[in-house]
């Protein structure tokens, strides 16, 4: 025990002396903070302040209504009607009008709008004030319904591709970010302890320091000391990360809600975070323990965080459908559980037996994985300094 | 040298039984056995591929025996031998990213030394090893003669009861290897046990009690050096006289090396009626001395003799 304490704390000190370990501490926050900005800002931007600093702007569009949706205008529209596309390029033309929208007959099937201008400019365009009528419109001149569209992005997708969701379910909520940022997290952390364990395990093989070390210690308490050492920081750092996202959330304007996270979320999330931890922590250490140098081992590091990655992939889909078998089968997969449950749980009420089925098969999981880490985790496999054929493999598991 | 003294005592630090230990089809080690008394260095000898570091891996509990038996300090290895045992293998490192000061520090710790024993104990190596002034830079911005010794002072802060070391010259300079010399044989004189793996003859010559010679895994030459020397002795003098030498019955003067020459004496005949004849010659005699085969010579033909 007293050796395992001894790894931990070397292991400690060999991580917090790396510039990469502070880069990425600080860095990553700072990096979800931006894009939580951009998330909010853009999710608020129709906020009433920011309709009115538009409408108050004197320039007029016009639209030519052929689907027949149009039949009132929001408070404060500055939208001229015109009958046919004609007159409506005669007053652009005239400088009555600086642009104009074509709702086509077929809106409803294609949720496609065409808008003429005579100049353009993409950081100042009309089209939110369009949409925003639309959706008047669609939600039949409710104005209350309509300020709760705070995300026009997601309305035209929506529509362009299941217009039928548009009523209910997600469909009105804005996209929810936090599950993405949650996994991204949780990725990057899992990710880059269990690559510094790896790393740990390569760097002692390459610089020839591993059979002194064997002469002190058998490879149990080496592996024991290392991915503990690594873990507690690892969690340190989720925590710390978790805590700073959910003190930043309160900053956050009551209107862009971007998904849930309560403290007990946090707790379940660092249940998952440790045991996903464990399960890449020993496939790394084991991959480490094989291969005779950091340059071989990496070359198959991609195929043992591939399950990590693709709850992030699919984030949309488990985002806007927490509830749907892919989403429910991924956060029950122990490879993909640590990152998808806690995607869905920060998106939806995750029913608790499920939560509690995710993680008995994940213990079991972990179980079988350092199992195997620790039978490949011996000196023979230690000692070797050239790659291992199967057969090497075959014997190292056995 | 202290060889009777170390052969006679029955105290066996080690003692290795027929250890066989294959990788697959390839047999490491075959058959080897041997005792390490207390107190002595023992040579662990062998072409390379012989088998050596699977052996001194065994005898550390690193690998598990095929077959046979290893007892070290008298019995099988535990936790609180290994803290009594001190291991430079011949593939050695130290981590390139730690200084001087945290790497021996830690290697330290892992033999169970206390924080503030390893400050005193590693002041005095560093001053001992000019590497004071070195103690906070970092293992990759010293020489390699500098990363041996602190190689070294990592295999013996500890206070090892049994240093087992490979190679422990590689890389060093005349007088750093005088001093890495210098430094095992005061171990040595403080009781400490000491087994060296070497290329270098004239070193096991100078410096070990006993030995074993393995090749393809099998013992093939085990006891004291000099009685291996003398036991491998062709029967020859070697002499230096001043002005010619008289001719001696019976003796053949087999070779001559600028003013030596080796006399090869016939069965039956011992070297003293030589020196008598030299004697009774009147010849002023500089040199008298039995033609001993070097270690190196012994190596070679025991080794090509075996291929």
């Amino acid at each position: 025990m007293r050796k395992i304490l001894i790894v931990m704390r070397h292991e400690f000190v060999m991580l917090i002396t790396r510039p990469s370990f502070w880069i990425a501490l600080i860095g990553v926050p700072i990096l979800m903070a931006v894009i939580m900005g951009i998330a909010i800002v853009s999710s608020t931007a129709a906020t009433a302040s920011a309709i009115a600093a538009r409408q108050n702007r004197a320039d007029v569009q016009g639209y030519v209504d052929h689907s027949g949706i149009i039949r009132a205008l929001p408070d404060g529209s500055n939208l001229r009607a015109f009958d046919d596309e004609a007159g409506a390029r005669a007053a652009l033309e005239a400088g009555a009008i600086s642009g104009y929208f074509v709702v086509p007959r077929n809106y409803i099937e294609t949720g496609a709008v065409q808008y003429v201008s005579s100049e353009f400019n993409p950081l100042d365009s009309p089209t939110d004030a369009f949409e925003r009528t639309i959706n008047y419109n669609l939600l039949g001149g409710d104005a209350a319904l309509l300020s709760a569209f705070n995300s026009p992005v997601l309305i035209r997708t929506e529509m362009a591709t299941a217009p039928a969701e548009a009523k209910g379910g997600n469909g009105g909520a804005p996209f929810p970010i936090i599950p993405m940022i949650v996994a991204i997290m949780f990725s990057i952390v899992l990710i880059t302890a269990a690559s510094y364990l790896m790393q740990s395990v390569t760097t002692e093989k390459e610089s020839r320091v591993i059979e002194v070390l064997m002469s002190s210690l058998t490879p149990t308490q080496m592996l024991a000391g290392k991915v503990l050492g690594l873990g507690l920081i690892g969690l340190a750092q989720m925590a710390l990360w978790l805590l700073s996202g959910l003190a930043a959330l309160r900053f956050i304007p009551a209107g862009a809600s971007l998904g849930t996270v309560d403290g007990g979320t946090i707790v379940v999330a660092l249940v998952f975070f440790v045991l996903g931890y464990f399960i890449y922590a020993s496939l790394m250490a084991g991959l480490g323990a094989l291969m005779p140098g950091a340059r071989e081992a990496a070359q198959y590091t991609f195929f043992i965080i591939l399950p990590l990655f693709i709850p992030l992939y699919l984030n949309t889909a488990i985002s806007l459908e927490p509830d749907g078998p892919l989403a429910v089968a991924l956060s029950l997969i122990p490879f993909s559980a640590p990152v998808a449950m806690v995607m869905r749980m920060t998106a939806t009420d995750v029913p608790a037996w499920q939560i509690i089925l995710a993680l008995v098969l994940l213990v079991a999981a972990v179980l079988a994985v350092i199992t195997l880490a620790a039978r490949v985790f011996r000196a023979q496999s230690l000692l070797r300094g050239t790659k291992p054929s199967l057969r090497d493999i075959a014997l190292a598991l056995k | 040298m202290s060889m009777n003294a170390a052969s006679s005592s029955n105290n066996t630090v080690i003692s290795v039984a027929h250890l066989a230990k294959s990788f697959g089809a390839a047999k490491a080690v075959q058959d080897v056995s041997f005792d390490v008394h207390a107190g002595e260095i023992f040579g662990l000898l062998g072409p390379n591929g012989a088998g050596k570091t699977t052996t001194i891996r065994m005898i550390l509990d690193i690998f598990k025996p095929d077959k046979g038996e290893v007892s070290v300090l008298g019995g099988p290895m535990s936790e609180q031998k290994k803290a009594r045992i001190g291991y430079l293998p011949e593939e050695r490192g130290l981590y390139k990213d730690l200084t001087v000061e945290q790497c021996v520090t830690y290697l330290a710790e892992l033999k169970g030394v206390a924080r503030a024993d390893i400050k005193t104990r590693a002041a005095r190596f560093f001053e001992q090893f000019d590497l004071t002034e070195h103690r906070r830079k970092k293992i990759n911005e010293l020489s390699k003669g500098m990363q041996q010794k602190v190689q070294i002072i990592s295999t013996l802060i500890h206070r090892p009861a049994l240093v087992i070391i490979d190679e422990p010259f590689s890389g060093l300079d005349p007088v750093n290897t005088r001093l890495v010399q210098d430094l095992l044989l005061e171990q040595r004189a403080q009781g400490t046990t000491i087994i060296m793996s070497t290329h270098l003859m004239y070193q096991v010559e100078e410096m070990c009690d006993r030995l074993v010679l393995i090749d393809h895994g099998k013992t093939v030459l085990y006891g004291g050096v000099d009685e291996i020397r003398r036991s491998h002795a062709d029967r020859a003098v070697r002499v230096v006289v001043r002005g010619d030498l008289p001719a001696i019955p019976g003796v053949i003067e087999t070779s001559r090396k600028g003013n030596e020459r080796t006399l090869a004496l016939p069965h039956g005949m011992e070297p003293q009626e030589v020196l008598a004849a030299l004697v009774a010659a009147g010849v002023p005699i500089e040199q008298f001395e039995l033609a001993l085969p070097t270690m190196d010579d012994i190596f070679v033909k025991v080794v090509a003799g075996g291929k």
